[in-house]
């Protein structure tokens, strides 16, 4: 019975990793074969930016509750929340022609109870009720209201194994300039138990919001009368070691692009700035992190004895790169912080996306590219 | 497991040939004196034997010309075993032949004095037909709305058949088309598991091998095959759907026989003869080797992956008249396939790896033992079935296993009545020991991750119907009461029928049909069943399997648990008229109905145990045939039917009405055959039909890096309508001893890619592709002796 829950396999953070062939993947194209399959389908190319995409979303706690925690020095953000926190949500949507105005979307926001935003239908968000403080976990779904960027208020801690699993599953619903609106896409989901309608390029875009760090909710949940298998006083001392989970943060860019005389010049440059290059141009991309990775402890419960096991774990980071072009990202150093990217052949103004995670938290950047003859 | 097959293969046809050599010749004919030689001392003998060339078919009471150097004519007759014998005098003699079906035989020979001379004389018939036992057109005769006999003949040579008794039923009105190449058997929109498939008097839990290549029986040990898609008389229980009754043949008394083909699908061999004084024995087997073909061809290209399918079937039987009419008949019979799905590891040694491999085999034995007993007519039937199952994903630690050891026993008495009454009393009994074992990795299904099971699953059935004749009108009214038993659940259900046909005039005929039909059913807890996920990637692209997969191998599931047991049942009605129209032609339309409770196909996708409330179908089927003549036979078979299921809300599902996962709304079959003269015949089959049920995905939410797709309402979309032609092309050469068919069958002539399942991109915003079978062309050979 973890605490925590698991690292999760994050399609776009492993973007710029080859693709391998897994259980999964064999047991479905046997499927396929059994349908007569002759040959597999090609894979749209999962980089490119062609549409209007959520990447990531972002929590950050904008005021500390009783039980809060202060973050570490020289860290960001807290993005690791406690009962009594206020948190605010930030989500980052690109588009073809670069970010996209999440204000102008008008998006909802949903705190997903269970599986209700994620079952097999989707339905009775029209009928969600407005979310007070957010109980941990959340048994039932409530809505959050619209606006770019929701806040919210973590109320009392009811389980702590699963708030400590489940988190606060926050949900953004949101109309696209090229599809249906918010509205629309809403009316369209509710009417998902009569009808039948797509939902093509309207966004569900979900993130979780996680409780912690571990002993502090462990304590808040003795003192809140919480479900709880653990007792403060049969947690080992390591466990005091952990702070709160900081977001991640990328510094800036750096790229080697080719010379128009030969060779190549280096440059840095900071999230939103414009790269000039020529159609063609092979680029060396590098990530730069503003923070390294975190050390925190996983703590794990056996159901059978309730003993209790600490085990330290060293975040792993990855950056998952995206652009408005098919020009695929070839991965040179580190788990995505260095890619080759060639330019397109046709000139036009084109933005690369990175998004660098941690398993816990996400962050952004991107890059706007002139591509001249 | 090949050695083993093979070895036994030839251990049988050992068997046979010593059977043969037990069985008595015929006497010899004294010699007829011909008119020539009356008063000459000088004559020879001849003595003949006649056999139809190719199938060594003694040629009775034929009528054999001869004519001698001198200008005399005689002739004789054959006698029942095709012998003559007569006195000639010598010289020079034509020998000539010109029997109905045969082509002109003249031979000439030279006959010495005082001397026999023997031949063999060997008449090449006109047309091939080597099932020289009758077809009954039973849609003359039966009281089933609906109902229809295949003959062997028409199912070796029906185009896109391939040879096969139960893809010959495909053809037929009433039945599904089944997607994707799976091997089911859906009758007026009934789930696979809902109809019975009966070999002799005992059902087998298989119709088809696994991928559809084949049945489980090949035609060459057919006597006739039953088809009722409906209102089955009470003889069958246990099914609310329809049935498919397999009637094993004897084997021929006429000498050894047999046949050997091959072709790019499968090898099979049979023999059969007498077996002593009365006697028959037939052998056969057939072991497909579509996976030697694959595995060559991954090996030479740099295919990734494929199915490698593989299967096997064998067939002993003896039938053995005994003293007072009496007849005892064993039969062996079993059926095997594995499939697997090969992948290229380069980490591995050996470069291969296989993702899922998966068994299942039957094996029975039963014997029928028939009397008469004055007025009444007695029959007695054991048979012992073991069933096995198994299947292992290695890459997700999944096992699935199950075995069953199946006794049934069925008794009947029969008895003419009077002249307008026949009565049929009788009892089936299945009592199935089962053991079952489930294994699947932790956190990947609900309930936990390994179970085990064993138990008894208990099917009693009496019945009783008569065949009562006024006249013009047949009716065949009946009752079948049936007990179910699972561990200490019990469940009982009284089901009444009545058939009835209607000859109102030499040319019109009416039939009706009205019961109800009980079914057990179980809740099944147990490990995902499924072979297939139901939804999954290939590489980054999202795979959402259609329902109907989870038809493709239900019986792993059953894992019983407490409350479990539960009857379904169904009301099926349906009438319909028989119309013969000239030119040997006849049309037939049955309009049908079946409403039934509890209605339930064996999973659903995600999972759940979906509750459906009630199944509906109705429909009307046409056949327009045009039967068996010399030179050109087919017919254009059309179904119209609604299949409806009734959702409960559960799991997010609001529930309610939804096409059923086999609602194929049209389905036009058109089917026919010419033979060319020369050995030549050529044949072609069209089909088509409506697109199959599925759950389209409208949307996916984005969920920390994957996606899950947002479905719409279960079987709201259809695939795009199906469309298919195939031809076979059949080419016979006939020999004195053998004949020798060489025949190229190939599916989807014009390659049009039917869509069976679709492939979304990653998000599921768009799809990218759709699967279907590509055009199959299998190359034949065959040689009969």
């Amino acid at each position: 019975m973890p605490l925590r829950a698991p690292l999760r396999s994050r399609a776009r953070g492993g973007a710029a990793t080859a693709i391998r062939v897994g259980p999964r993947v064999r047991t479905l194209a046997a499927a396929a074969a059994l349908a007569g399959a002759s040959c597999l389908p090609e894979e749209r190319p999962y980089w490119v930016i062609d549409h209007t995409d959520a990447l990531a979303m972002r929590f950050e706690v904008i005021e500390r509750g009783p039980w809060g925690a202060d973050p570490p020095p020289g860290g960001g953000p807290v993005v690791e929340a406690m009962p009594g926190d206020r948190v605010r949500a930030t989500p980052f949507v690109a588009g073809p022609d670069g970010p996209v105005d999440v204000a102008a979307l008008q998006p909802r926001w949903f705190v997903c109870g269970g599986s209700g935003c994620t079952g097999p239908q989707l339905v009775d968000l029209a009928e969600a009720p407005p979310c007070g403080a957010v109980e941990l976990p959340q048994a039932d779904t409530c809505a959050l209201g619209s606006g770019p960027a929701p806040t919210f208020e973590l109320g009392p801690l009811r389980d702590v194994v699963g708030a400590a699993s489940l988190g606060v599953i926050v949900m953004m619903v949101a109309g696209t300039p090229e599809g249906p609106s918010t509205r629309e896409c809403l009316r369209r989901a509710d009417a998902l138990a009569d009808v039948t309608s797509s939902l093509r390029d309207c966004l569900f875009f979900v993130r979780t919001l996680r409780i912690g760090p571990t002993w502090r909710t462990v304590v808040a949940g003795a003192a809140m009368g919480a479900t709880s298998p653990v007792v403060p006083e049969a947690l080992p001392w390591q466990i005091s070691q952990i702070e709160p989970d900081v977001a991640p943060a990328i510094a800036h860019f750096a790229a080697w692009v080719p010379a128009p005389g030969g060779g190549e010049y280096f440059l840095e440059a900071k999230s939103g700035a414009t790269l000039s290059v020529r159609t063609g141009d092979q680029i060396a991309l590098s990530l730069i992190e503003a923070a390294p990775p975190q050390t925190y402890y996983a703590v794990s419960v056996d159901q059978s004895t309730l003993a209790v096991s600490v085990s330290q774990i060293v975040e792993v980071r990855g950056a998952a790169w995206f652009s408005t072009t098919p020009a695929p990202f070839e991965l040179t150093a580190g788990p995505g912080f260095e890619v080759d990217w060639r330019a397109p052949e046709e000139p036009g103004t084109h933005h690369v996306y990175v998004v660098l995670a941690d398993g816990r938290s996400a962050t952004t950047a991107w890059l706007r590219v002139e591509v001249a003859p | 497991m090949r050695g083993w097959l093979f070895g036994h293969v030839a251990a049988a046809m050992v068997f046979g040939a010593c059977l043969k050599a037990h069985a008595a010749a015929p006497s010899r004919p004294p010699p007829k004196i011909s008119e020539p030689c009356a008063g000459r001392d000088d004559c020879g003998t001849l003595r003949a034997r006649v056999r139809a060339a190719g199938l060594r078919t003694a040629l009775a009471e034929v009528r054999v010309v001869l004519v001698g150097a001198g200008g005399w004519t005689t002739v004789v007759e054959t006698d029942a075993a095709g012998r003559l014998a007569v006195d000639l005098p010598p010289g020079k003699v034509e020998v000539v032949i010109a029997a109905p079906g045969f082509e002109r035989l003249a031979e000439t020979l030279e006959i010495r004095r005082r001397a026999t001379t023997e031949r063999q004389l060997f008449p090449r018939p006109t047309e091939w037909n080597p099932y020289r036992t009758v077809v009954r057109n039973t849609t003359e005769k039966r009281p089933e709305a609906g109902a229809r006999s295949l003959s062997r003949e028409e199912i070796a040579t029906m185009p896109g058949s391939q040879g096969d008794p139960l893809r010959a039923l495909q053809n037929m009105p009433g039945v599904a088309r089944t997607p994707g190449g799976l091997g089911l058997l859906v009758l007026r929109g009934a789930s696979p598991l809902q109809s019975g498939v009966f070999i002799g008097e005992h059902p087998v839990p298989r119709a088809f091998h696994a991928l559809a290549l084949a049945s489980v029986v090949p035609a060459d040990v057919i006597e006739r095959l039953d088809f009722v898609p409906g209102n089955f008389d009470s003889r069958y229980g246990n099914a609310s759907g329809g049935m498919v009754v397999i009637e094993p043949r004897r084997g021929r008394r006429d000498g050894v026989h047999g046949h050997i083909g091959v072709d790019l699908r499968a090898a099979s061999a049979l023999i059969e003869g007498p077996l002593g004084k009365r006697g028959s024995f037939i052998v056969g087997a057939q072991r497909g080797y579509v996976d030697a073909g694959l595995r060559a061809f991954m090996s030479i290209t740099d295919s990734n992956g494929t199915v490698l399918p593989t299967y096997y079937d064998y067939q002993a039987m003896v039938d053995f008249p005994l003293k007072r009419g009496a007849s005892i008949s064993a039969r062996v019979l079993g059926a095997g396939d594995r499939i697997r799905f090969r992948f290229r590891d380069y980490e591995k040694e050996g470069g291969f790896t296989d993702a899922i491999d998966y068994r299942s085999s039957f094996h029975r034995v039963d014997f029928t033992y028939r009397q008469k007993l004055g007025a009444w007519s007695a029959m007695v039937s054991p048979a012992l079935r073991f069933d096995v199952g198994r299947q292992l994903i290695e890459v997700e630690q999944r096992e699935q296993f199950r075995r069953d050891y199946v006794g049934s026993l069925r008794a009947e008495l029969q008895r003419s009545m009077s002249k307008r009454f026949d009565l049929i009393v009788g009892a089936d009994l299945i009592v199935d020991h089962y053991r079952a074992r489930g294994q699947v990795p932790d956190g990947v299904s609900w309930p936990p991750p390994e179970e085990s099971a064993r138990g008894e699953q208990t099917w009693l059935g009496l019945y009783g119907s008569g065949r009562l004749r006024l006249g013009s009108l047949l009716l065949v009214p009946g009752f079948r009461a049936s007990g179910f038993a699972v561990g200490s659940e019990r469940a009982f259900a009284l089901d009444p029928r009545l058939n009835g046909l209607w000859e109102v005039s030499d040319r019109w005929r009416l039939r009706f049909g009205a019961g109800l039909y009980s079914q057990s059913r179980l809740l099944e807890w147990g490990v995902d069943a499924r072979i297939v996920p139901s939804s999954g990637q290939i590489g980054t692209n999202q795979v959402v399997l259609p329902a109907y997969f989870a038809n493709f191998e239900p019986a792993f599931a059953v894992i019983p648990g407490q409350n479990t047991l539960r009857v379904i049942r169904a009301l099926q009605l349906s009438a319909g008229a028989s119309h013969d129209l000239p030119a040997d032609m006849t049309i037939d339309a049955t309009a049908f109905y079946r409403d039934q409770d509890n209605a339930n196909p064996p999973l659903s996708l995600g999972g759940f145990p979906t509750r459906l409330t009630y199944g509906r179908t109705v429909g009307l089927e046409l056949l327009l045939r045009k039967p068996l003549t010399r030179r050109l036979y087919g017919w254009l078979a059309y179904t119209l039917m609604h299949s409806q299921l009734l959702f409960d809300q559960q799991y997010g599902d609001p529930g309610g009405r939804r096409p059923g996962d086999f609602d194929q709304r049209h389905n036009l079959t058109i089917v026919a055959s010419i033979k060319l003269g020369r050995g030549w015949q050529i044949g072609g089959r069209f089909r088509l039909v409506s697109g199959q049920p599925y759950t389209p995905v409208v949307g996916s939410i984005e969920y920390e890096g994957g996606y899950l797709p947002i479905r719409g309402l279960q079987n709201s979309a259809r695939f795009p309508p199906f469309h298919q032609l195939d031809l076979r092309v059949d080419r016979r050469w006939i020999y004195k001893r053998v004949s020798f068919l060489a025949y190229l069958d190939v599916l989807n002539v014009y390659n049009h890619q039917n869509i069976e399942m679709y492939v979304y991109s990653y998000d599921f915003r768009d799809t990218v592709g759709g699967f279907g079978l590509p055009i199959f062309p299998s190359l034949g050979l065959r040689l009969d002796y």
